[in-house]
């Protein structure tokens, strides 16, 4: 009973956000973003397209975590590699959100097909992440009828990490290419990407198995508790690695004198990006090295939220970087920096995005028995 | 002795001449040198004189004389709202470039005014933008117009995921808002920033709204599109100049044909190779190697003192 209440108030929860999301999309399309958006053609890239990249990272994270038992064998890792694919379908589905609400004319998708330009890199990045979801959404089925072994499931399982390896590549590719922007270019975002991927999709495939063993049984159950404690060692070893990436990168923002980094300073001492190094990565570094907490159901919980927030103002600050700055004209001494901060209905847009996710997520774990394990290890 | 003052008596009679067939050739109209101007203005003046022959402009600026039978004159078409790829080809034989002389802006802003006015443009809306440059605290300021440079390597055309904006055998970069999804990454892309989102309905007239769009007027413009200086290819077919350099009053935009060695500001009109020679003509931000069409004659012997209003005002 208790169980239900909580269930249907966090769907009513959801469905608030949902409604309140559909009437800023719908007036999105009838006034155009620039009635809505704190957006100009300096700053043309909002926060629908960081929440984009942050959705679909996590659902590239999470998919790295699931190829763990199916591509490399790591059999312990099965008992979360249905929910793995499951969320990785819904945060795949969120970022296609985000993405279509960001772009101005959507509903000109089909020259998408009729016209391609192969030499863009997010021409790729969207054939790969549309053949992600279709691998991953009969991945899933194969998964639920029982088929984990067959000679098919095994490709599904490659073919997913070969695209989602595929997909990140392109992604990273479509800030890599940008010469304009010094922030953007080169492959350090390739990189980065990957590993802050990987460190969300740990993040996540934990929060969200532990708060459902929370609501539903109140703890690990004990078979598992072992694999989350070394998902947790993973997870901190991540960490670990991205807040080394993000010294070094802060590093040689720093020591840049070209005007085109004085972004970087500048986001240096912004109060998101603090919160991200502190909040989002120092702090759970810290809470996951001592391992009472590390093995403590409330810590991983902490840690991974953390984490998760730390990240999605990540990714925030990377698109921002790249575009406070003008880079026109470069001759002058006035060199100014652009203020960027979302608008309501920016938010409303995104927190709708995360509203659909959490709603397909739910409706999974309690329709498709997203803890199911293959039989012979049952 | 006699032999050498024929000659250069000869000579001069060849650079007389072609002084007016360059004065006789564009007093037809400001312009004729686009897109096919010099031989149908020249066959306009020729034809009074001398019959089946006709003079013609080398590339190499000699002026010879021809018959007319062996020329094939270019018909220049109107926009063709039936073919979409005619405005995706270009104008053919052509390299349109401008040139921008530095020295004579005095940010009078007629240009960017003209262009809002023929592309129905927002006020916030500059396809044409006129920046004030200071390199440092002890160098002198100057305007400096800037619209889209139609690079020859263009980072927008390449990133475009749906080939929405385009590079023409011309040298125009376009786009076509009927194919354009809104993504953006073009003006992410672009080192100068050059181009200009739609990002409300546009403030038009029904009559401009329902017109049938063009990839070569960007009119009417639309919701969730990007937008940008076109050259204004509709103009050079009607061998007419575009209209950032008509509305200059202080003649600082050339526009011309690389091909040809020819540019004009309307009132004038010069050779493109010898005024980059002789002015120390130079591309901005040319490291980024995207090859720009717009070249800068560097803001030497002005005609006006820097003046800003809005500093004086303040």
């Amino acid at each position: 009973m208790k169980e239900n209440k909580l269930y249907y108030g966090w769907l009513s929860v959801l469905g608030v956000f949902i409604v309140i999301g559909l009437v800023a999309i719908i007036r999105i399309f009838v006034e155009g973003h620039g009635a809505l958006f704190h957006t100009d053609d300096r700053v043309p890239w909002t926060l629908l397209l960081a929440a984009y990249v942050f959705f679909v990272l996590t659902s590239t994270g999470v998919t790295l975590v699931a190829s763990l038992p199916q591509v490399f064998g790591m059999k312990q890792f099965e008992p979360i590699a249905k929910r793995s694919i499951f969320i990785a379908i819904a945060a795949l589905i969120a970022g296609f959100i985000s993405m279509v609400m960001e772009l101005g004319s959507p509903f000109k998708m089909v020259y998408y097909m009729i016209s391609p330009n192969l030499a863009s890199p997010i021409w790729w990045m969207g054939l790969f992440y549309g053949l992600l979801l279709v691998f991953l959404l009969v991945k899933f089925y194969k998964m639920h009828i029982g088929d984990w072994h067959s000679k098919f499931s095994k490709f599904l399982a490659v073919g997913t990490f070969i695209i989602e390896i595929a997909a990140l590549s392109t992604l990273g590719l479509v800030f890599g290419l940008i010469e304009a922007r010094p922030t953007f270019f080169g492959e350090y975002i390739q990189v980065y990407f990957l590993f802050t991927a990987f460190l969300s999709g740990l993040a996540a495939i934990m929060l969200f198995s532990l708060v459902y063993f929370k609501v539903t049984i109140g703890k690990i159950p004990e078979e598992q508790e072992s694999l989350f404690n070394n998902i947790a060692k993973i997870f901190t070893a991540v960490i670990a690695i991205t807040f080394v990436f993000t010294i070094w990168r802060a590093t040689v923002g720093l020591y840049a004198n070209r005007a085109e980094f004085s972004n970087i300073q500048f986001v240096l001492n912004s109060l998101p990006y603090q919160l991200e190094i502190f909040v989002g990565l120092m702090l759970p570094l810290g809470l996951m090295l001592v391992v009472k907490i590390r093995n403590s159901f409330t810590g991983k919980v902490l840690a991974s939220t953390l984490v998760i927030l730390g990240l999605a103002l990540g990714r925030m600050h990377l698109l921002m970087a790249g575009q406070i700055v003008p880079i026109m004209p470069k001759l002058t001494i006035d060199q100014e920096i652009l203020f960027y901060f979302p608008t309501i209905w920016e938010w409303v847009v995104s927190l709708f995005s995360f509203a659909v996710m959490f709603l397909i997520y739910t409706l999974g774990e309690k329709y498709l028995k997203l803890g199911d394990v293959p039989k012979k290890v049952a | 002795m006699e032999n050498k003052k024929d000659k250069t008596e000869e000579s001069k009679i060849k650079e007389s001449s072609r002084r007016k067939f360059l004065k006789s050739g564009f007093a037809i109209g400001a312009g004729t040198v686009l897109a096919g101007g010099i031989i149908s203005s020249v066959s306009k003046v020729q034809a009074e004189t001398s019959g089946n022959k006709i003079k013609v402009l080398t590339t190499n600026g000699k002026v010879i004389e021809i018959n007319k039978s062996i020329l094939e004159e270019y018909k220049l078409k109107p926009c063709d709202h039936t073919a979409k790829n005619h405005a995706r080809e270009g104008i053919p034989y052509r390299k349109f470039t401008m040139v921008v002389d530095i020295g004579k802006c005095n940010n009078a802003r007629k240009c960017i005014e003209k262009c809002q006015e023929a592309h129905h443009l927002a006020p916030d809306q500059e396809w044409m933008k006129v920046y004030k440059m200071q390199e440092s605290k002890e160098m002198a300021p100057y305007w400096f117009p800037k619209s889209c440079y139609h690079c020859d390597n263009a980072p927008c055309t390449d990133v475009c995921p749906v080939s929405a904006t385009f590079k023409r055998s011309d040298g125009i970069v376009l786009v076509d808002s009927d194919q354009c999804i809104g993504c953006k990454y073009c003006m992410v892309a672009c080192p100068y920033e050059a181009r200009v989102f739609n990002w409300r309905k546009p403030d038009i007239s029904d009559d401009v709204a329902n017109q049938e769009y063009c990839p070569e007027t960007s009119v009417p413009p639309k919701s969730g599109t990007v937008g940008k200086c076109d050259f204004c290819p509709d103009m050079i077919r009607e061998k007419k100049l575009p209209h950032c350099v008509t509305a200059c009053p202080n003649g600082a935009i050339y526009f011309g044909d690389i091909k040809e060695d020819v540019i004009s500001n309307g009132d004038e009109t010069v050779r493109f190779s010898e005024i980059m020679e002789a002015k120390s003509g130079y591309r901005y931000m040319e490291y980024f190697g995207t090859e720009p069409s717009t070249y800068y004659l560097p803001p030497v012997d002005r005609i006006f003192p820097f003046k800003d209003e809005k500093k004086t005002d303040s």
